[in-house]
């Protein structure tokens, strides 16, 4: 039952994970994780807590130890650094925001283009998103409410002109008329480039209305995973608490 | 009239005190270490312009430029190869490191110099007066606080107007994180440190000018470093020049005084400020 | 159990060693456990207690004094004054806690630095201490003569004994598992009810008390104490590399490192700078390659025993 679940995608594969392992140390978070993504592609990443989703994240990008494969347009990205991951073209939001709280707003977004990949992302058009970011861009980002630091965290990711943007958790812990307002913005974005998104949410059916496909996720392993549209949602729930999945 | 010239004293004095400060105040700041080897770098600089200007017909200003750029280059060394690779978040490594380091440059400093003391020749610049009516200051240190000030001005432009200081305040916040963003936080730290050891360079140039110094007045400056820091108050390089000032007038305040006092006033100031004022003077208000 | 004969055995030669050692070989078994004494005690606050001093030789010559005015000014027996130097030490240490408890982590060590200088230079500037010139014992007649050396040394060993079985008995106490997760993780330690800074005070307090009576017992031997001597900064070099190398956080540390130390110094013809760069950069050598210190590759050699302390 608890297989591993993967999915071909019907457009060209832009992101390839195969059999990834990752690791904290000798604790071992994920085990043979594999997954296919197409360009503009968006991927709904749910589980319970712990469940590994921060670990897969941070796999991809470099900041946790991790084996197997990720094929980036081409390039297997396994053991390189998060700087390299980076201009190759993956963008992270963190979870909790991690804002640099001693730069402004305007130098937060502007370490997102330290990659120095161009695109349609720049100060302007990150702004023209967030518009309340230009308003504020010469405040220190730590004093900023919760839900203008994530438009930060989402601006500084898509700074990098990202190939595959990674968001964790963008909605924990704001209001839900603030929450509305971000996931607004990036539901915006869906399908409108050839950016890969992958998403994690603690609340799988806003996961699921936002994405194009699905992991589910528990204790390190893939247990279901599919098309969004027309997903069976009792099933991911008992997935998402390791009941048996058919 | 005696009392503003004091008072004036001191003022030029603490510049070069907080210059002293600036440094170590960098690498807290970013690496959240303390480099017990600061006095080190400053005694270092001071006998590698002995060095430079015994070895190469040199003018002064040249030496006070060539001496910082070697300094940078091997404490950008010393950074990649050897601290880097004990930071972490125990912070009794690199503060041992450092303190063998230190032990390490002192003696060799001996071996190769002799425990003497010695100063730089800088002819009549070192007792040259500015008179104004009753009222006279050495040129030598107002040139060191202007320098000491300017130094400081130098390193709030670079740090919050270059590209380059925008990424060095990104790691100090989240080290960790940075690596996502293209910034490599190993570099980082050793162009830092790097910077650091050039400004303790360049005031044990500015020490040598004023005073003699010998292998062992490193630890000296260390603890003046230190004291300028936490009088001062962590967080801010402008904390470090207030707290620079107000030792340097206690210094010569209290060798006026009390001639045989030597740094103790400056001391108990240190032991004052933690127990009236532990931010420090300028400092801010940690939330932890 | 095993290792419990070999180690009486060898208490039992360094107690006996005054019946059969000459004068010479006797002193540098009191400065042998001088040092170890003086590491240990550094060793239980910064290897246990996670308080890093570079200001344990103010404890020291704080120590030393207290033995000479004692003597001199209550005119009290060498034997009571030495233990009472400690004590006054510790009384020192818990006065000076609250302030220097203010500095964070890197911070505390060069304060404590700054009170050693403070000490060093009130007691340079006090006539009632002897001013820079110094004092000679009082009581330099308490004891024998020809007992003098003797004393010195079993004193010495007392101290370096006992400092290492009060740790070796405080680290298998509840005190111990408390002291061990504040080193570990403060914020954990917390909230399962550890009071960090009573824990931190006592640690503090029973290491200036060792390093203080060491000083005492180290000025007893000498009959004579100098500023320059007793807050001399080479004695927190000495303590520091010698814990380092042995290895910091561990109870055999500072016996290694005493050994290696003092056999270096006996043997090799090197200026005392040399010495010093070639101590320096073994430390630093240690903390890149060997963070344990000699004593962890000693584990890894014996390697049965040292998972045998850990389960206990």
């Amino acid at each position: 039952m608890r297989g591993c679940a993967s999915f071909t995608s019907d457009r060209p594969t832009m992101l390839e994970v195969r059999d990834l392992d990752a690791f904290y140390g000798d604790f071992q978070a994920l085990f043979g994780i594999g997954l296919d993504l197409g360009a503009g592609e968006t991927l709904a990443l749910v589980g319970a807590n712990g469940a590994g989703k921060s670990s897969f994240l941070h796999a991809l990008c470099g900041l946790t130890q991790a084996k197997g494969t990720i094929r980036l347009g081409g390039t297997d990205l396994i053991g390189t650094a998060p700087r390299d991951r980076a201009r190759a073209g993956i963008a992270l939001s963190p979870e909790g925001r991690r804002m640099f709280t001693s730069l402004s707003v305007r130098e937060n977004l502007e370490i997102g283009a330290n990659v120095g990949r161009s695109g349609h992302w720049t100060l302007e058009s990150v702004t023209a998103l967030f518009p309340i970011l230009g308003e504020f861009s010469d405040r220190p980002a730590g004093l900023l409410s919760g839900g203008q630091q994530q438009m930060v965290a989402i601006g500084r990711a898509l700074m990098a002109n990202p190939a595959l943007l990674l968001l964790d958790e963008v909605s924990l812990g704001l209001a839900p008329v603030v929450a509305q307002e971000v996931l607004g913005a990036l539901a915006g974005l869906r399908g409108a480039s050839e950016m890969m998104t992958i998403l994690v949410e603690q609340d799988i059916s806003r996961a699921i209305a936002g994405s194009d496909r699905f992991l589910c996720l528990l204790e390190g392993r893939a247990v279901l995973a599919g098309e969004s549209k027309g997903a069976d949602l009792d099933a991911i729930g008992r997935a998402y608490f390791g009941e048996d999945v058919a | 009239m005696i009392w503003i010239e004091t008072l004036v004293n001191g003022l030029m004095l603490g510049g070069l005190y907080a210059l002293f400060g600036l440094g170590l105040s960098l690498i807290f700041g970013v690496m959240k270490i303390a480099n017990i080897a600061h006095g080190e770098m400053v005694v270092g600089g001071a006998f590698l312009a002995f060095t430079t200007s015994s070895l190469l017909p040199l003018p002064l200003w040249m030496t006070m430029a060539l001496v910082p750029l070697v300094m940078f280059g091997l404490a950008y060394v010393l950074q990649l190869s050897m601290i880097n690779r004990v930071l972490g978040d125990d912070p009794m490594p690199p503060l041992l490191m450092t303190f063998g380091l230190s032990i390490v440059v002192q003696n060799l400093l001996v071996e190769l110099f002799g425990a003497n003391n010695r100063a730089l020749e800088i002819g009549a610049l070192g007792t040259a007066r500015l008179e104004i009516g009753d009222f006279a200051i050495g040129y030598l240190p107002l040139g060191t606080f202007a320098l000491a000030i300017a130094l400081f001005a130098a390193l709030h432009r670079v740090l919050n107007h270059t590209g380059w200081g925008r990424n060095v305040r990104a790691t100090a916040d989240d080290p960790a994180l940075v690596g996502i963003f293209g910034i490599e936080r190993r570099t980082v730290f050793a162009a830092v440190m790097g910077l650091a050891a050039a400004l303790a360079a360049f005031a044990g140039i500015l020490l040598a000018m004023r005073t003699s110094v010998t292998p062992f007045s490193g630890s000296e400056r260390l603890l003046i470093a230190f004291e300028v820091l936490v009088i001062g108050g962590l967080g801010s390089i402008w904390a470090s020049l207030a707290g620079g000032l107000a030792l340097g007038v206690i210094h010569v305040f209290s060798a006026r005084l009390d001639p045989a006092s030597g740094p103790l006033y400056g001391h108990l100031l240190l032991i004052a400020i933690l127990l009236a004022r532990p931010e420090g003077l300028a400092g801010k208000v940690r939330s932890r | 159990m095993t290792r419990t004969i070999p180690l009486l055995i060898a208490l039992a030669v360094c107690i006996a060693a005054p019946f059969f050692l000459g004068r010479g070989m006797l002193f540098l078994g009191m400065e042998i456990f001088i040092v170890i004494a003086l590491a240990q005690s550094w060793n239980l606050l910064a290897g246990y207690g996670g308080l890093l001093s570079l200001g344990h030789h103010g404890f020291l010559g704080l120590g030393g004094y207290a033995l000479y005015l004692l003597s001199r000014d209550a005119g009290l027996h060498v034997l009571v004054a030495i233990p009472l130097a400690g004590v006054i030490t510790a009384l020192f240490a818990v006065v000076l806690a609250p302030i220097l408890f203010r500095l964070r982590e890197v911070y505390f060590a060069v304060g404590m630095w700054v009170s050693a200088e403070i000490l060093r230079i009130l007691v340079i500037r006090n006539d009632w201490t002897g001013g820079p010139m110094g004092l000679p014992l009082a009581g330099g007649r308490d004891i024998g003569r020809e007992w003098m050396g003797a004393s010195a040394y079993w004193m010495a060993l007392v101290l370096a004994v006992g400092v290492t079985v009060l740790i070796w008995a405080l680290m298998r106490s509840s005190f111990g598992l408390r002291l061990k997760a504040l080193r570990d993780d403060e914020l954990a330690a917390r909230s399962i009810g550890v009071a960090p800074k009573r824990i931190r005070l006592i640690v503090f307090a029973l290491s200036a008390l060792f390093a203080g009576m060491a000083g005492a017992v180290n000025f007893f031997s000498s009959l004579f104490i100098t500023p320059l001597a007793a807050f001399d900064i080479g004695w927190i070099v000495t303590i520091v590399f010698v814990t380092v190398i042995g290895g910091i956080g561990r109870l055999s540390g500072p016996f290694i490192g005493a050994a290696l130390y003092f056999l270096l110094r006996e043997t090799l013809a090197f200026s005392a700078s040399w010495y010093l760069v070639a101590l320096g950069a073994m430390a630093m050598a240690i903390m890149l390659f060997l963070p344990g210190g000699l004593a962890s590759l000693f584990d890894r050699i014996a390697k049965p025993a040292s998972l045998q302390k850990e389960t206990q």
